[in-house]
């Protein structure tokens, strides 16, 4: 009895001593998710992998929130949401990718009147299998109305999960206690798949980054070098993989890199438009792997390959989404969709790969 | 709409007339009011003033709220049936300078800066009962119900919040209900318990039910003029997007002047 009453009052504590629920572990099982349909019959893969990675800025479109410096939104409708989302569906329908990551998605999230958007896309799209990694969660945040938040990187995959886990970010460090409270919290989603092969199944391992966008304090280049060394473990195994993601930081050789005419923000924490001492941070994983957008191609003509711009009205003018992998590519295949520019604020990038 | 069953309801427990019930102190939730001329405060209470009148009668007010968020309630001993102290509670809440000033950007945005906060007038009304158990024991049930009227153009989210979220239903969605069973009494010297489960009901709410459970030990000095207070309390909700189960600490300080 005593015992009982011990562990109640430790769980009690426990409880308070994170009232708002915006902890992680290092290391955590990621949520998977199924579409309410049942699942296509699994057919061999007989040819190029298709992945695309797209960070969807929470289905939230083109409209002008209060972060992004340009608006004074914060909350929206749910029919606002579900439209956007529509619209982003019908994009990756028309891609037809086998694998999709996802960055800025929301499963529960009052400013995205509280939609499962990994599962909206899993049940609008021919993606069966969903893994989801939260990277800023609370059940309230008492700033800018934002209230309840669950928002994080995903993969979508026709095919099921083998595994998948949230492996825990540092935290940027020059931040208050309150604020890193209640900040983001980022992760690399890690999921391994098996992919039905004539020849039997072959095993790919996938990860997803959105890394730190405005830390001063070298957060960023941390969540980067994490991020090369898991891909890295992976090929040192002789490993099949590809990962990629938002790493906020534009290719070495980028001809603009900084005062970029879309940052309008003035609170200098989130000015985010000078990559001038970042120039060399991927070279790691432009060394290891092949990038869908060969660096040499980017170099020779920047502004097809840029994914980015926060002016609805474009153009696109940086480039922060890249896929990296250890297979072969299918010449040519990597491609921005810069026809994309009322959908979010980033552009899809996508890729063919060769299996081996 | 309301129903007009709703409505008679709130009515009947309104409209009971004052007459002679137990005065007693630290009786904060029971249907005992305080000994007259005695006032009560907390950190986090409200201040409590027992009328120096014939008529069993206390005011409360939250001070620290009161200029952001003017509200007064009247706690009015309604007697004795059987062996029941009866009480009503009548309030009166106005929390439209509260919720604008919440409507901002940045930190202590609670609600969005394009949130429109109508003239929001709250009342209050709840029936207590409470009976003496054995050895120095209380236990009280109340029936509340709060009506919320709003004047103007209103655009704003709810505060999905634990406790706010009750609390504030009624502003949005005209009326909120709840239900309460709470006991309390001495253990020891000046070492007394409470333990209250309330069911609150949001008719017209998107999440419609929560449960909030407290369990506090209090100390108070023989002279009865102060008391610290310490527990937890336990809140059990649904919300627009679900159910949620929250521990809550809770500490006060409170002293008492005759």
């Amino acid at each position: 009895m005593r015992s009982s009453v011990a562990l109640l009052l430790l769980a009690l504590v426990a409880a308070g001593c994170d009232p708002f629920h915006t902890g992680f572990d290092d290391f955590e099982a990621a949520t998977l998710y199924r579409a309410s349909r049942a699942p296509a019959p699994s057919a061999a893969l007989d040819r190029p992998l298709r992945v695309m990675t797209w960070n969807i800025k929470f289905g939230g479109g083109r409209i002008d929130f209060i972060w992004d410096c340009f608006g004074d939104r914060t909350l929206m409708k749910e029919k606002e949401v579900l439209d956007n989302l529509a619209a982003l569906a019908e994009r990756i329908r028309l891609l037809d990718p086998d694998l999709v990551l996802l960055q800025e998605v929301d499963v529960g999230s009052k400013r995205a009147a509280y939609v499962d958007q990994v599962q909206y896309l899993l049940d609008h799209t021919a993606l069966d299998h969903g893994a989801y990694a939260s990277q800023w969660r609370a059940d309230f945040i008492p700033s800018d109305g934002l209230g309840r938040m669950d928002s994080g990187i995903a993969i979508l995959s026709r095919w099921p999960f083998a595994a998948a886990t949230r492996v825990a970010l540092a935290e940027v460090s020059s931040y208050s206690a309150l604020k890193r409270y209640f900040y983001l919290k980022r992760a690399i989603l890690r999921a391994r798949l098996a992919l039905p092969r004539a020849s039997g199944s072959s095993e790919l391992h996938v990860l997803n980054v959105h890394t730190e966008a405005y830390s001063t304090d070298g957060t960023k280049q941390k969540h980067i070098d994490r991020f090369l060394e898991e891909m890295a473990t992976i090929d040192q195994a002789k490993q099949a993989l590809v990962g990629g993601g938002d790493l906020n930081t534009i290719p070495p050789g980028s001809q603009k890199q900084h005062e970029f005419p879309d940052s309008v923000c003035t609170d200098p924490e989130f000015i985010a438009d000078d990559y001038r001492a970042e120039a060399r941070w991927l070279d790691g994983l432009y060394g290891r792997f092949r990038s869908a957008i060969p660096l040499a191609d980017y170099q020779a003509e920047n502004a097809r390959y840029f994914s980015h711009t926060v002016d609805k009205r474009g153009p696109w003018n940086r480039t922060l989404d890249y896929l990296f992998t250890n297979l072969g590519l299918v010449a040519g295949s990597g491609r921005v969709h810069q026809d994309t520019l009322p959908l979010s604020d980033h552009a899809p990038l996508s890729v063919e790969l060769v299996l081996p | 709409m309301i129903a007009p069953a709703r409505i008679a309801c709130v009515l009947a427990l309104c409209l009971a007339l004052p007459a002679a019930a137990e005065r007693a102190p630290f009786s904060s939730g029971t249907a005992r009011v305080l000994p007259a001329g005695r006032v009560e405060t907390g950190i986090f209470q409200p201040t409590r003033w027992g009328l120096p009148t014939k008529a069993e009668v206390e005011l409360s007010l939250h001070p620290l709220l009161f200029f952001v968020m003017p509200n007064l309630t009247a706690k009015i001993g309604l007697g004795r049936a059987r062996s029941l102290e009866l009480a009503t509670t009548q309030g009166l809440v106005y929390p439209t300078p509260l919720l604008r000033l919440l409507a901002r950007e940045g930190t202590g945005g609670v609600l969005p800066p394009d949130a429109k906060v109508p003239h929001l007038i709250a009342w209050e009304c709840a029936l207590l009962a409470s009976r003496r158990l054995p050895r120095d024991h209380l236990v009280t049930v109340s029936v509340a119900s709060t009506l919320g009227v709003r004047f103007g153009e209103s655009d704003w989210p709810t505060i999905d919040l634990p406790l706010a979220y009750t609390r504030t239903a009624a502003f949005q969605r005209w009326l909120s209900a709840r239900y309460g069973l709470d006991l309390d009494g001495r253990l020891a010297g000046g070492l007394h318990y409470f333990l209250d489960v309330d069911l609150h009901l949001l008719p017209f709410a998107r999440g419609s039910v929560a449960v909030e459970h407290a369990g506090m030990l209090s100390w108070r000095r023989r002279t009865g003029g102060f008391a610290i207070h310490a527990g937890y309390k336990l809140v059990v909700g649904e919300y627009p997007f679900g159910w949620q189960v929250h521990v809550l600490p809770l500490v006060d300080l409170s002293w008492a002047w005759n």
